[in-house]
């Protein structure tokens, strides 16, 4: 080890310093000759042998090496291409032309707006943001010649110059139309960055690696390979989505199937919901990376809402919308004011629209304990705080049975009544007055047993309010004579958020003793109102599990009437429900992703099929294959296959029940014992036409019936599409799945099921207790449905509109003005004949319920003190 | 006379001494240490280390020269030089044209009977 005195470095390096000026006017690269001197001197103390390095050694050699002459100033002068310095000529290309397109882009992002999105990952905008920076340094230790990591820096340098290649192909094919623009305009250097900041950074990275020969610096393809790889690598689930969408749109099965997997394995969801809410369509001959994966295939926004279902097994409108185009929050924010809502005046939900919310809820219900009935009325507020005009939608689930029998709507402070027209009738009117003439109508149609779709427009902007209201007649589910049973109606689907801290204000009051499933519910009493139930839920309490409101009744009255203005009397009994023999079911399990969770509930519900019926399990999933079976008595050998085929059943993504639905009807329709057991989650995405099933239900002789019973909350199109058909048989949702689940498959056999209610118009003179005009609305229900079932349309639809009731045939519309109803040939309902809380014939039947009551209480109480004294 | 002649010399040498370094180089790569040992010693050109180093630099920058560092187990680093395939077209230019420049100058010499 050779040792170095201070003097003698010093004078090395003083000998260094003196040569410098001579060296940069000789055209040699200064530091690269500072060192080889170096070197020099290193090797000749070296071959001296000195194992101490002094002035004098050092002063020795340097005279015997001379100094770098004078005269090499004036010596040829080095070649043109020689300077290894960048000049400030490269400042612009290289750094402030990539900063200034990146910030522009970031902020107002015009390409993610017209073209597409160059920041798919949040990668993209590092390595984007990266090349200015990486360009400045370069530029920077290039001219000082010095870098505290030489070859850190020319990774980075073949990194930007594959960032830039990356960026110039991606947006090859808008390079005409921006030369266009620059020749016409003046303007349009942005989309030529990629390219122009592609050559100042290659002159940059040669005139570095020359600042710094003889230098060894790694290869530049390999960075440049690197960094494209990196890039396509973290964009590769954008492209395997772009793949999977175009592929599920097939018309081949096995291609389609094929996508779906593909969606489910590397789908990205960002991408998909931007599809689903119809943002991709404009990028596809721009976006080199959508063209290439998809095959150029367009996918429509309905086509991509399918590919979610079925991919995710969640419709597309249970997320928020993608935040569009960019990440950036300004763009968000105009997005959230000038979106355009496509379900606008349509027959469908569609996706949440910003803006829109839902500022307070009330329902408030009377019960009438004799009638098995409750009228309840649902007052909702909705606000808008976008800058356009907003349309609420939401489909609403009614409690089992019932009908809305009142729309009201708020406008300048006055309620103003519905009219009922047929379905069409009122529709057309909505949409003329709605959607082109944007005034004030609301529109509620049934879409789906017990469920319709409500629709107001327009809740005004900038803050603007709509009240509307919803009435509806309920009859009481009646599991014993004793006791009714009423379930709050509640939101399946909706366009509008709930605003924070929003509750369902709850009140239901009756003459007899009311019980209820909601937790902190508090119970006021009064002289009039002697039972009454008051809670405040969230959304999310009420659209879960449900909850339930038993109404305590007295079983000796099995008959009440009610006589309207025209002097017909309706009548209503109640008798035990005739239980229909079921001998042979065929049992549909849905076989999507939102069925897991209920896997074990439904096995330990099949365990429970009663040994003497014959059944057969479908499975309806795999992607339109389904699992089927025979019909099977052994019962321990089916409880064992069933269990094993649920414990098999992979449940992905959204599958189609169509299929699997038609071929447990096919096998169990033959005779007149059979029915299927449709055991299902919520079906957003209609997979495939209902038609099939429509003829089955029409052309059905022996009265086959599709049992439904639905797990989780949500819509599902198919049983929307099946509305009016009254051999589908809804189990309303009272407990728990799997309590749900096994009373369902008890039903099956069970003789006694409750009791139900038989309603009949008669001129004769009725017995019993007199009742509301909410009798005669369930009768005309009852009857329209009837009649529809007998192809007598146009009688049903005439029905139910003179009885003011939203029904498979008719609709209720508020307009604002008397031309317009007239125009559409409406009349709206009058004040005297809408229900309301409490109906004016209820007080009456609430004095009398309240004495016979009494009666009862104090007849009980005598019996008891006998029964005590003896 | 002396100083002129000196003047000349160092004109001379000055343009010669980088198609000295060029032809050093022109059969096979050299450590950098050995090729200035070489030209200043050897071939009597009367140059220094001081002068040959930045000479090289000056053709690495012109993109005649390459040079590549190898670590020593003895000493320092060595730089070991070579042509490039540019540094052979220039050189083989170069000794063409001082070919027929000594022939044009013999010849001048000839008929001047020197």
């Amino acid at each position: 080890m050779i040792q170095w005195t201070e003097p003698a470095r010093r004078l090395l390096n003083e000998y260094c310093a003196r040569s410098r000026p001579v060296l940069a006017g000789a055209g040699a690269d200064v530091e690269e000759v500072n060192e080889d001197l170096r070197r020099h001197v290193e090797e000749e103390v070296g071959h001296a042998g000195v194992s101490l390095v002094t002035e004098e050694d050092v002063r020795r050699i340097l005279v015997r090496m001379g100094e770098p002459p004078e005269s090499l100033r004036s010596s040829i002068a080095p070649p043109a291409r020689a300077s290894a310095t960048p000049g400030v000529g490269l400042l612009f290309p290289g750094v402030f032309l990539p900063l200034i397109t990146f910030l522009v882009e970031a902020v107002f992002a015009p390409s993610a707006g017209a073209l597409f999105d160059p920041f798919p990952t949040w990668l993209h905008w590092v390595a984007v943001a990266a090349v200015p920076v990486i360009n400045w340094i370069v530029w920077k230790a290039a001219r000082e010649q010095k870098a505290a990591h030489p070859s850190l820096l020319a990774w980075s340098n073949a990194a930007a110059l594959g960032i830039c290649i990356y960026y110039s192909v991606m947006y090859i094919g808008f390079i005409p139309y921006a030369f266009l623009a620059v020749i016409f305009f003046g303007s349009g250097l942005l989309p030529l960055a990629p390219y122009i900041a592609l050559g100042a950074t290659a002159v940059l990275g040669i005139r570095y690696r020359r600042s710094f020969a003889p230098r060894k610096f790694p290869r530049v393809w390999i960075g440049v390979v690197g960094s494209i790889a990196l890039l396509l690598l973290v964009q590769f689930p954008t492209a395997a989505t772009y793949y999977g969408l175009a592929k599920s749109t097939s018309e081949d099965p096995d291609t389609r199937a094929h996508g779906i997997r593909v969606l489910r394995w590397f789908g990205d969801r960002e991408v998909m919901l931007r599809a689903c809410y119809g943002s991709l369509r404009r990028e596809l001959n721009i976006d080199l990376i959508r063209a290439f994966a998809s095959d150029g295939r367009d996918v429509s926004a309905d086509q991509a809402r399918e590919a979610f279902y079925r991919a995710t097994g969640r419709p597309f409108n249970s997320e928020p919308p993608p935040e569009l185009y960019t990440r950036a929050g300004r763009w968000t924010m105009m997005e959230d004011e000038f979106a355009w809502d496509e379900g606008l005046g349509g027959q469908e939900v569609a996706q949440r629209v910003k803006g829109l919310s839902l500022m307070s809820s009330r329902m408030d219900a009377v019960a009438e304990p004799d009638a098995a009935l409750v009228y309840c009325e649902w007052i909702m507020e909705f606000k808008n705080v976008s800058r356009m005009q907003r349309e609420a939608r939401a489909q609403v689930a009614l409690p089992p049975g019932a009908v809305v029998s009142r729309v009201t709507l708020w406008i300048d402070g006055e309620e103003r009544e519905a009219a009922f027209g047929t379905r069409s009738q009122a529709r057309k009117a909505y949409e003329e007055v709605a959607v082109v003439q944007r005034r004030d109508p609301i529109l509620v149609t049934t879409c789906g047993p017990d469920r319709v779709l409500m629709q107001c427009f327009p809740v005004p902007p900038n803050g603007g309010v709509m009240k509307v209201k919803l009435g509806m007649t309920v009859p009481l589910i009646l599991p014993t004579a004793e006791r009714g049973q009423f379930l709050w109606p509640k939101f399946i689907e909706r366009n509008f958020a709930l605003q924070p801290g929003v509750k369902h204000d709850l009140w239901i009051e009756s003459t007899s003793a009311l019980a209820n499933g909601i937790s902190k519910a508090a119970q006021p009493q009064s002289a009039t109102r002697p039972f009454a139930l008051r809670a405040a839920i969230p959304d999310s309490e009420l659209s879960g599990k449900g909850h339930l409101i038993s109404v305590a009744r007295d079983p000796l009255v099995t008959e009440v009437f009610a006589n309207d203005d025209t002097g017909e009397t309706f009548r209503q009994r109640v008798q035990p429900r005739a239980a229909r023999k079921v001998k042979r079911v065929a049992i549909v399990v849905d076989g999507s992703s939102n069925m897991e969770p209920h896997a074990q509930a439904i096995a330990a519900a099949l365990d429970k099929v009663p040994a003497e019926l014959e059944a057969a399990l479908f499975i309806a999933g795999h992607d339109g294959e389904s699992f089927s079976e025979t019909l099977s008595t052994e019962s321990t050998e089916r409880q064992r296959v069933f269990k094993e085929r649920i414990s098999r059943t992979s449940f992905q993504g959204g599958q189609d029940n169509v299929p699997a639905l038609e071929a447990a009807w096919d096998l169990v329709s033959q005779t007149e014992d059979g029915c299927v057991l449709w055991i299902h989650g919520p079906e957003p995405v209609l997979l495939s036409s209902e038609n099939g099933l429509r003829q089955r239900l029409e052309r059905n002789p022996w009265r086959t019936r599709i049992i439904e019973l639905q797990a989780g909350h949500g819509p599902d199109r198919l049983i929307e599409k099946l509305d009016g058909y009254t051999s589908i048989e809804r189990t309303p949702r009272m407990a728990s799945f799997s309590d749900d689940a096994e009373r369902v498959v008890d039903s099956l056999t069970q003789s006694n099921s409750g009791f139900e209610l038989k309603r009949e118009r008669t001129k004769a003179a009725a017995e019993g207790r007199v009742a509301s005009l909410h009798v005669k609305r369930l009768w005309a229900r009852d009857e329209s449905l009837r009649l529809s079932a007998a192809h007598q349309q146009q009688e049903a639809g005439t029905l139910a509109a003179r009885n003011q009731l939203v029904t498979p045939l008719t609709g209720a519309v508020v307009l604002e003005t008397k031309e317009q109803y007239d125009r559409h040939g409406l009349s709206p309902a009058e004040a005297g004949t809408v229900p309301s809380v409490p109906e004016p014939a209820v007080y009456t039947v609430f004095a009398i319920g309240l004495f016979a009551w009494l009666l009862l209480r104090r007849r009980n109480q005598r019996v008891t003190s006998r029964v005590g004294r003896s | 006379m002396d100083e002129f002649f000196d003047n000349w010399t160092v004109q001379v040498r000055k343009g010669l001494l980088e198609l000295c370094i060029l032809n050093a180089l022109a059969d096979e790569e050299r450590y950098g240490y050995d090729l200035v040992k070489t030209l200043v010693e050897d071939h009597g050109l009367g140059v220094t280390e001081g002068t040959v180093y930045p000479l090289l630099s000056r053709l690495r920058v012109a993109g005649l020269v390459a040079s590549r560092l190898e670590e020593s187990s003895t000493g320092p680093a060595r730089k070991y030089y070579s042509l490039t395939r540019e540094g052979i077209k220039t050189m083989d230019a170069m000794n063409t044209y001082m070919t027929e420049l000594n022939r044009n100058v013999n010849r001048l010499r000839k008929k001047a009977g020197a």
